[in-house]
């Protein structure tokens, strides 16, 4: 007995030897070369990258997007502290979501102002689209008519799908497997996070990137 | 004897996994706010709420891994920890059936809970609840002396 002791002792030190090393743990996957290319804030250069793989029918992607990722645009991204990039992830289940990524895709190309107008009218109307995928006067809540007509003639572009696809093929690349799922990149590092985080907790998380870089 | 290495195993199976587990949480330091925002996704606790947890429950772990491996106290400790293991377990499965996907926060990030963390879970659950009744069991060593 006093033999199983002992060796029960050792395993219990090599284990306690052991957790420094454990603890670090890998970095999640990093960013593609493209990714500081779409973020939307001042600086692409940013110290912080945060990327949001997110799904426009996803309950919980719009309570990221309406209660922490606009006020991360508002206080971070617009200062140059931050530059997020939306990656669109329809996830197979989700009918309408891939036409409503195509349309938020189609109106980033109006600037980043338009965009946001878009993202937000797709959020904060996500009940009432994702019924019948009638998408259009969503799209008019947010666009001008001169703007719309722009999009609808961009929609035709197989340039759209292709961007999708890659955001979805990258994603899978890097182990996402529901929405909403972050990557922030600080100091050399790529964290995942899944989930909607709030506001207030994600805040302290960027000042401590941005007070340790 | 049997029943004496079983007891042995348990024990520095649940405090070695916990040990780890509140470590990976608390070091290196930028971990504690990747652990902050694991359970902010839960979406169950105000802000305040959130960062009371995060910083608490890793030391809890910590102390609870360290004094189950000593063997101090066993049948407090185990119950405690069979009751803390039953409270993770309902949370998740709480989370799990609303459809919130979130990671497990369990040991390190990246992890998410799935029927396979669930089922994890519960085999700890079961060996701290071994643990606790056999400890319940076994007169208590003064008593034991005596």
């Amino acid at each position: 007995m006093k033999a199983l002791e002992r060796i029960a002792a050792f395993l219990g030190l090599a284990l306690l030897a052991s957790l420094p090393l454990a603890a670090q743990g890998p970095s999640a996957p990093a960013p593609g070369p493209e990714a500081r290319q779409r973020c939307w804030g001042v600086d692409p250069n940013a110290p912080v990258l945060i990327e949001v793989y997110s799904d426009f029918m996803c309950s919980h992607c719009r309570t990221l997007y309406l209660e922490t990722m606009r006020q991360v645009l508002a206080d971070y991204a617009s200062q140059g502290k931050v530059c997020v990039a939306y990656r669109e992830f329809p996830l197979p289940n989700n009918k309408h979501s891939r036409p409503a990524a195509r349309y938020a895709v189609a109106a980033s190309r109006l600037g980043a102002q338009k965009w946001v107008q878009v993202m937000d009218a797709l959020y904060y109307y996500q009940s009432e689209w994702t019924q019948n995928g009638e998408l259009e006067p969503v799209m008019a809540k947010a666009l001008s008519e001169k703007e719309l007509e722009q999009v609808r003639g961009w929609m035709k572009d197989p340039k759209l799908e292709a961007w999708i696809d890659r955001d979805v093929a990258e994603g899978k690349r890097r182990g996402v497997g529901s929405t909403p799922t972050l990557f922030i990149t600080a100091n050399g590092r790529t964290e995942k996070v899944v989930g909607a985080v709030q506001y207030g907790i994600l805040r302290r998380y960027l000042e401590n990137l941005l007070a340790r870089r | 004897m049997a029943g004496r290495v079983l007891r042995w195993t348990c024990r520095f199976v649940l405090g070695g996994l916990f040990l780890y587990a509140g470590f990976t949480k608390l070091f290196p330091p930028e971990h504690r706010f990747l652990f902050e925002m694991t359970v902010s996704a839960y979406r169950l606790l105000p802000e305040w709420g959130v960062i009371g947890v995060a910083r608490l429950l890793p030391w809890l772990e910590m102390a609870l891994g360290l004094v189950l491996m000593l063997g101090w106290v066993q049948r407090y400790v185990a119950a405690f920890v069979a009751l803390l293991l039953g409270f993770f377990i309902v949370v998740m499965s709480i989370t799990y059936a609303r459809g919130v996907e979130v990671n497990c926060g369990c040991f390190g990030f990246g992890e998410a809970v799935s029927p396979l963390t669930l089922a994890r879970d519960s085999a700890l659950l079961l060996m701290a609840v071994y643990l606790a009744v056999s400890a319940w069991r076994r007169p208590s060593a003064p008593a034991a002396a005596s």
